[in-house]
């Protein structure tokens, strides 16, 4: 009698566990997928966002053409990486998306030397409106890292990982810095303005 | 369980004094009550206290205010959490506050001096802490506990204005009951004062792991060690919030928490601002917390 109860108890305990873990996985899972698609958000924002900004400054920026012109291409080709991403396929798309935030860098810092541009007022607005948004970018990736890593690290825990197999789970890439491009310092010479 | 512990002692001066035979009413309707109270008061506490501050939607006019609305919206990002509502109060003193229960209901208030003094990414660390409390579910926590406050202090009242108690006489005919009837007098007396205590206590936690939560989202717990030694430098008080919200804030509305005479132990609403800096600076030096 007492054997029967020990055992139906243990068999709750392990009932228990076995579901909670399966739980846990899946909803890491969807987390993970939903925090990658916040990246594709924002990364969309950032590219409706260039058009009104090369248009803004056009004018007042008729020397820095070749500028302008490298902005609007990486923008198309970040674009085009985008448009087939998956979380397995990080690679393309971080590369692309790092020479866009390269040439953005030195395009801000171009505009900082243009004292008339810097004279009409919304420039203010505008020069937020992108620091808000690579900081968006930014923060998206973090946060996909940082779920990516926790739904990664439980794949492998115990007892969690006795059932990744049947939730299907497998690890999460990383959104890594490929381009060097992003690692470095941009400098910018200011003497020939 | 604190209601019916209430209503119950309500039955019993019924019973005694009035030498009443009746159902336990008492007990019924201040546990109904209490609980519609409770609810109501909760569902409606967030509106209370932003009108009674006088706090203005962030319209986002000026730069400084679109900066805030892009700094709630990069902070939401990183947290992975819903926008709150985010307003502003015309109080020159630089302080911040989270409201609200649940996701539709979250609301985050700063100061006008809060937006002037400090620069965005002090800005980004306040905002990240104000959301780490909405996301630790801490607001939640201390509605609850700010309502219970007031419930336990109405009834105190109440038992201490009537006269029931004048004449002990009338209770010779039940020893037992005189005996739970003075424990019940007993904790509701001291039922404010225990609330209160535990609000406070839950409160000095939860700024530090707010702190903590905000290094997390910000990855920059120096830029929150500088916002909160610029709002202990502004020594003047944050006059328009009432002392029974001091709770809600980032910093304790009437600079008591300042300095190297800082209220400490039972009754700060929250701990040292000098040990909270230190603790960010630690966790910025070493990129851990250590406790």
């Amino acid at each position: 009698m007492i054997g029967t109860i020990v055992l139906i108890g243990i068999l709750v305990v392990i009932g228990f566990v076995t579901i909670s873990a399966y739980n846990r996985l899946i909803s890491l899972k969807e987390q993970t997928t939903n925090a990658w698609k916040q990246i594709d958000v924002q990364l969309k924002r950032r590219h409706d966002l260039i058009p009104n900004l090369v248009n803004t400054v056009k004018g007042a920026m008729e020397f820095e053409r070749e500028t302008l012109e490298a902005v609007i291409n990486a923008r198309n080709t970040a674009i085009q990486a985008g448009s087939t991403s998956t979380p397995a396929s990080v690679g393309k798309v971080a590369a692309a998306e790092g020479a866009l935030t390269a040439v953005l860098t030195r395009f801000m810092a171009l505009v900082e030397a243009y004292p008339n541009l810097k004279a009409t007022t919304n420039i203010g607005q505008l020069q937020e409106e992108l620091a808000s948004t690579e900081n968006k970018v930014a923060y998206a990736r973090q946060a996909y890292n940082d779920t990516a890593t926790l739904y990664n690290v439980t794949q492998q825990q115990f007892p969690t990982m006795l059932m990744a197999g049947v939730a299907r789970t497998s690890p999460a890439q990383l959104w890594e810095i490929t381009d060097d491009n992003e690692r470095s310092v941009p400098s910018v010479n200011l003497s020939s303005h | 369980m604190f209601f019916i512990w209430l209503g119950a002692g309500l039955d019993l001066v019924l019973r005694y004094y009035y030498g009443l035979k009746l159902p336990p009413i008492g007990t019924i309707a201040v546990g109904v009550g209490g609980v519609i109270f409770t609810w109501q008061r909760m569902y409606t506490a967030s509106e209370t206290v932003l009108s009674a501050m006088g706090a203005k939607r962030n319209s986002g006019h000026s730069l400084k205010q679109t900066t805030l609305q892009n700094v709630v919206d990069e902070m939401c990002i990183a947290a992975s959490m819903p926008r709150p509502r985010v307003w502003i109060i015309q109080d020159m003193d630089p302080n911040a506050m989270a409201l609200g229960l649940e996701d539709e209901d979250y609301h985050i208030v700063v100061t006008e001096g809060l937006l002037k003094v400090l620069d965005r990414d002090e800005l980004q660390g306040v905002i990240a802490h104000e959301l780490a409390h909405l996301k630790n579910q801490d607001t939640r926590l201390m509605t609850t506990l700010t309502v219970l406050i007031g419930f336990a202090a109405l009834i105190t009242d109440i038992v201490r204005h009537s006269r029931i108690f004048r004449s002990r006489d009338k209770f010779e005919n039940g020893k037992i009951g005189v005996v739970i009837l003075v424990i019940w007098l007993l904790s509701v007396l001291i039922a404010p004062l225990v609330t209160k205590l535990m609000a406070l206590m839950v409160s000095r936690e939860r700024e530090f792991l707010a702190d903590v939560s905000s290094a997390q989202f910000t990855r920059n717990p120096e830029a929150l060690a500088r916002a909160l030694q610029k709002i202990a430098f502004s020594e003047a008080p944050t006059r328009l919030v009432h002392p029974s919200c001091a709770h809600l804030c980032i910093a304790a509305p009437d600079g008591s928490d300042l300095g190297l005479k800082a209220k400490t132990g039972w009754f700060a609403t929250h701990p040292p601002i000098i040990t909270r800096i230190n603790r960010l600076m630690e966790i910025g030096r070493t990129g851990s917390v250590l406790d």
